[in-house]
């Protein structure tokens, strides 16, 4: 490559002193130019690249960013959720469910839960059904539990997500998602 | 399905898919009348408890066939030309064949 270039270079410069000086000048800037080339498409190159994460993050949208505020607007709503629940705790005496909501169900909610619940799992007319009653203790698989959301959606006139009627373990569960969808509703 | 006992075990993403799936066909059937609709709930209903204590859970390939093939029968379904009874039982009636 420097050969060539400097074929090139004589043949373009007329012979002489001062075109001598020139080549040899030449000649010694071409092979840093060759050897940075690299280097330089490099920084060229990764230059566009630094200045959208620059705008991006003026802007707040840098990915890093983002997740670090994430976790940090999460703690404080996990720190009072957890508050909460251990002051239902201590009043009513009930067993601390995680992320329960403190709202609790009117009576009626939970006892027409209870009516569809019994009826959906075809349970003898003596068995206990309360608040407290697990889904899965009464006897119930995964289906059953679809088959009782859907049956309470339609008691009520209310349509329950699929991410929440998959989180439903108790009546009482059932009830307060029911009780909020409800008011949602109105 | 199958080793989930409480409401609270986490469920794996295709025991989750199932039942999205038997959601869909329990508010498919709310669409058709109700002699249609207690048929088809007790059929859908039997096939899947039925699937459940048949398949083995760790089959997965074959799980995600059923899924699949659940997912265009309740296509077939949700379509206002199906009115219930007569192409639910041809759907259905598919369903065994390759099973026995």
């Amino acid at each position: 490559m420097a050969a060539s270039t400097n074929s090139l270079i004589s043949m373009q410069s007329r012979p002489g002193m001062i075109s001598l000086v020139e080549i040899s000048w030449e000649l010694r800037v071409i092979p840093v130019i060759l050897l940075l080339k690299d280097s330089i498409l490099v920084v060229v190159l990764s230059c566009p690249l630094f200045l959208l994460l620059m705008i991006l993050r003026s802007l707040c949208l840098d990915p890093y960013y983002q997740a670090a505020s994430r976790i940090c607007s999460l703690k404080p709503v996990s720190l009072s959720n957890q508050g909460r629940s251990f002051l239902s705790f201590g009043l009513r005496s009930m067993p601390a469910h995680r992320l329960r909501v403190s709202c609790a169900a009117k009576p009626e909610t939970v006892e027409k839960v209870c009516e569809i619940v019994k009826k959906q799992l075809a349970l003898a007319e003596g068995t206990p059904v309360t608040g407290e009653s697990k889904f899965s203790a009464l006897g119930a698989d995964s289906l059953d539990t679809v088959e009782i959301v859907m049956g309470l959606e339609e008691a009520f006139g209310i349509s329950v997500e699929e991410e929440s009627a998959q989180s439903i373990a108790t009546v009482q569960d059932a009830a307060d998602l029911i009780e909020k969808l409800v008011e949602k509703k109105d | 399905m199958g080793p989930t006992t409480g409401g609270r075990t986490r469920l794996s993403g295709m025991q989750k898919q199932v039942l999205s799936l038997y959601r869909g066909f329990l508010r498919a059937s709310r669409s058709k009348s109700p002699e249609d609709r207690r048929q088809i709930e007790s059929f859908v209903s039997a096939e899947f408890r039925r699937n459940s204590k048949q398949v083995d859970h760790k089959n997965f390939i074959y799980i995600e066939y059923l899924l699949r093939r659940g997912k265009k029968q309740l296509e077939q379904l949700n379509s206002p030309d199906t009115v219930g009874l007569s192409s639910m039982n041809v759907t259905f009636s598919e369903t065994e064949n390759p099973k026995n």
